[in-house]
């Protein structure tokens, strides 16, 4: 199966190795995908390691960011399978994180807007290490079969502000990428 | 006249330096957005800031090597000003990297000094207890509401509800004067009494069985409200009773500030070392392009600069050659625009004291020519005249005569008159021919079909003399006018015959050479005759000087002529008892005009 990932450029490549990035280790994540009448919904998780240090860093006054990235591609047969799979639709979700110390409590802020406030942890890094039901476009259920998800999650123990954030271009220990996770998208008859 | 620009002055220099703050003005502005663009987490988003970031410095580069490459070419090929050119980059660069090398360590110092300063511990601590400051307020204006709401005195206080609820909220202040608003609701969620700052007031209660204890703070644009909620019996009915306070204007703002600050502390003071090299790293990536720059701008200064003197240099390299029509223009009013004023004028009256030689030395030759011209038509006169004496005489002598001595005296003067005449017209035919030489037409002229062409002629004429031009290579192109340098070597060759009347061998052979950036044919006639004297070897191309009875002198001098007109040169050398060898060197013909 040839897919569309995103595909580096020369000069890209010769800019990280003059930079010599330490590549950050693998992590790891769940990803499943639904279909709800013509409709397609991804959910992702992020199975790492690193709620002890996120939780850590909040207590620290500091900021934790987490971004789920999905996509969905329908297959190309045939002939034209060599151009790779077609990249339908992508979405990007992007969780802030941080320890509200007046009200005491942990709180979410998605793509920018208050999500949620939590008072006990387990509750809070479920929420912050997930998200549920990403909706990613219709198609025909009939064509299940010819589509598959794919998905990864950018983790930062510690939200580093512009143009702070340089940094993590020379440190693997400031943000976690687990590798793309494909999953296949069932036809109707094939869900339980 | 040929006028040459000597520089572009302090226009150029002005566009160049403008160009120069230009570019490192987009440096400094851009470097931000770039440094944000590259710490940005999607590659393919930003794109232009990584092509940016890293083509800049690279076509700089590339322009650097290129110009390098030049240089070394130029320095090859020798031409003039490369070599000043070399020491005057080498110059530029040593003067930046010495400025470059301080300032680098200064900024270096810098960065080390400012974030050690940013990131002093006294500063830490100041953030943290102004946080704990200002939670410490915060959590004592929380528990005043909380146990005020759920102190005993309140359900003595609610006894006023129904009564008198103005009394009720005057208890409530004079107990505690914290409170700036009280709302009480019955079960249903039916507000009953709002007494208090109208900011405070709960409307549309989406979850009212969630309205108990400490309320969420909630945040409006310029102001924080404080809430708590308790449940209260008053005469056989439930009410809530919610008490509440504004917090200080702008405490959110303050304290958001506070927390956001105490945040960046954390950050940098977590990642202090990768951030001090991060910095320095992006020091040198900004800085380095910046003195790519500047090495860029000296070449280009040091053509500038060079350029008048290269100028002035081929301006005195072509007077030196004879070329007095060339001047140099130079705006500036500069020393080096006083330099070329004065070489201009230098080369001008040098031009007007050569052409007062050059009338003089006419003057002169034309007097020595009448002199010598004088002379050769007065010798043949003597005989002329004595011939027709005694024609005269025997003529009038008449019958005394005889007949046949008449005869023989007429046929012998006559015979001598002829011949002398004739002396006289082949004298007076040189002469015309030297003096009205033709310009040359020039074009390229395969040499050895040329000599051999010539050398057929007088072989025949010598069958004891052996002419020899296999040396000649059949590629070998002069430029010049086929009939004028064949009579170039028809005069050479028969003073060579001349100079063997015992008979030898003439030999000729041509080859490349390169005077002053030019490509001459260089050909030499060397012959096995007796050689020049010493005594004469300086008149040889001399009009009028001849060695032999019956030469008029001016074959050398229709030789020089002509080679100096083609812009060549001859000259030679002789031994005597050995031959000697006329050199002559000829502009190269064109392959493509042959």
């Amino acid at each position: 199966m040839r897919r569309s990932k995103a595909k580096g450029f020369i000069p890209i490549f010769a800019f990280l190795l003059l930079l010599t990035p330490v590549l950050s280790p693998a992590q790891e994540a769940r990803l499943e995908a639904s279909l709800r009448g013509q409709r397609v919904y991804g959910s992702i998780e992020y199975t790492g390691s690193q709620s002890q240090e996120v939780l850590a860093s909040l207590w620290d006054g500091l900021k934790a960011e987490i971004t789920f990235q999905v996509r969905l591609y329908r297959q190309n047969r045939g002939f034209f399978s060599f151009i790779g799979d077609r990249l339908l639709i992508e979405r990007r979700v992007s969780q802030i994180a941080y320890f509200d110390f007046y009200e005491n409590r942990y709180k979410i802020q998605r793509d920018g807007e208050p999500f949620g406030g939590y008072s006990a942890e387990a509750e809070f890094l479920e929420s912050f290490f997930s998200v549920a039901s990403v909706e990613l476009g219709e198609i025909e259920p009939s064509d299940a079969q010819n589509h598959y998800l794919l998905g990864r999650v950018r983790m930062m123990p510690v939200k580093i502000i512009a143009p702070l954030n340089i940094i993590t271009l020379f440190s693997s220990g400031t943000a976690f990428i687990t590798p793309w996770i494909e999953t296949k998208l069932k036809a109707r008859g094939e869900e339980q | 006249m040929r006028l040459f620009q000597s520089s572009t002055t302090s226009v150029g220099l002005l566009v160049l330096i403008l160009i120069f703050v230009l570019l490192i003005a987009l440096i400094v502005v851009f470097s931000q957005q770039i440094l944000i663009n590259l710490a940005g987490v999607d590659v393919q988003a930003n794109i232009v800031a990584y092509v940016v970031a890293i083509a800049f410095p690279l076509i700089l580069l590339g322009l650097i090597v290129f110009q390098i490459v030049r240089l070394i070419r130029e320095r090859a090929a020798g031409r003039s000003g490369s070599r000043l050119k070399t020491r005057l980059i080498l110059f530029f660069v040593l003067i930046a990297l010495l400025s470059s090398i301080p300032q680098a360590l200064l900024s270096v110092n810098f960065i080390n000094s400012a974030i050690n300063f940013w990131l002093e511990a006294r500063l830490g601590d100041a953030l943290r207890g102004g946080l704990s400051i200002s939670l410490e307020y915060y959590r004592g204006a929380v528990e005043n509401l909380r146990s005020f709401n759920q102190s005993s005195l309140m359900p003595f206080v609610l006894q006023d509800l129904d009564r008198n609820p103005e009394r009720l909220w005057k208890n409530v202040r004079t107990v505690n004067s914290e409170v700036q608003f009280i709302q009480i609701f019955t079960e249903d969620g039916s507000e009953v009494l709002f007494r208090g700052d109208q900011e405070g007031r709960l409307r549309n209660l989406a979850r009212f069985d969630e309205l108990t204890g400490d309320l969420p703070k909630e945040d409006r644009e310029d102001v924080s409200l404080l809430r708590n909620a308790s449940v209260y019996e008053v005469r056989g009915r439930q009410y809530t009773v919610v008490v509440g306070r504004l917090m200080p204007e702008d405490f959110d703002n303050k304290a958001r500030r506070l927390t956001e600050s105490l945040e960046i502390f954390n950050q940098l003071n977590r990642y202090k070392r990768l951030f001090r090299l991060v910095l320095i790293f992006f020091y040198f990536f900004f800085s380095f392009p910046i003195f790519l720059l500047s090495i860029l701008v000296s070449f280009l200064l040091t053509e500038e600069i060079i350029r008048p003197i290269v100028n002035l240099e081929e301006a005195t390299r072509r007077v030196a050659e004879g070329d007095f029509s060339f001047r140099i223009l130079h705006r500036s009013a500069d020393e080096l625009s006083h330099l070329v004023g004065s070489f201009n004028r230098m080369v001008s009256e040098l031009s007007h004291s050569r052409e007062k030689l050059r009338q003089s030395e006419k003057i002169s030759a034309w007097q020595e020519i009448a002199q010598r011209l004088a002379h050769e038509i007065k010798n043949p006169l003597t005989p002329i005249k004595l011939s027709a004496q005694r024609i005269l005489k025997k003529y009038t002598a008449g019958p005394q005569t005889e007949r046949g001595e008449f005869q023989k005296v007429l046929e012998a003067s006559i015979s001598a008159i002829v011949r002398e005449v004739d002396n006289l017209n082949d004298l007076l035919v040189e002469f015309r021919e030297f003096a009205r030489l033709p310009m040359p037409r020039l074009q390229s002229i395969a040499l050895r079909e040329l000599v051999e062409d010539v050398a057929e002629m007088y072989t025949n004429l010598s069958a004891n003399v052996t002419i020899d031009s296999s040396h000649i290579s059949e590629d070998s192109l002069i430029r010049g006018d086929p009939n004028q340098i064949k009579q170039v070597f028809a005069n050479l060759l028969r003073n060579a015959i001349q100079a063997m009347p015992k008979g030898g061998e003439i030999s000729v052979r041509s080859g490349d050479v390169n005077k002053e950036n030019r490509r001459y044919c260089r050909i030499w006639i060397k012959d096995s005759g007796e050689g020049i004297p010493e005594e004469i070897r300086t008149r040889v191309f001399e009009p009028y000087f001849t060695s032999k009875r019956e030469g008029t002198g001016l074959g050398l001098a229709i030789v020089e002529r002509i080679i100096f007109d083609h812009d060549g040169n001859i000259w030679f050398e002789t031994q005597e008892g050995v031959g000697t060898t006329f050199i002559i060197d000829l502009p190269l013909g064109l392959r493509d005009e042959f």
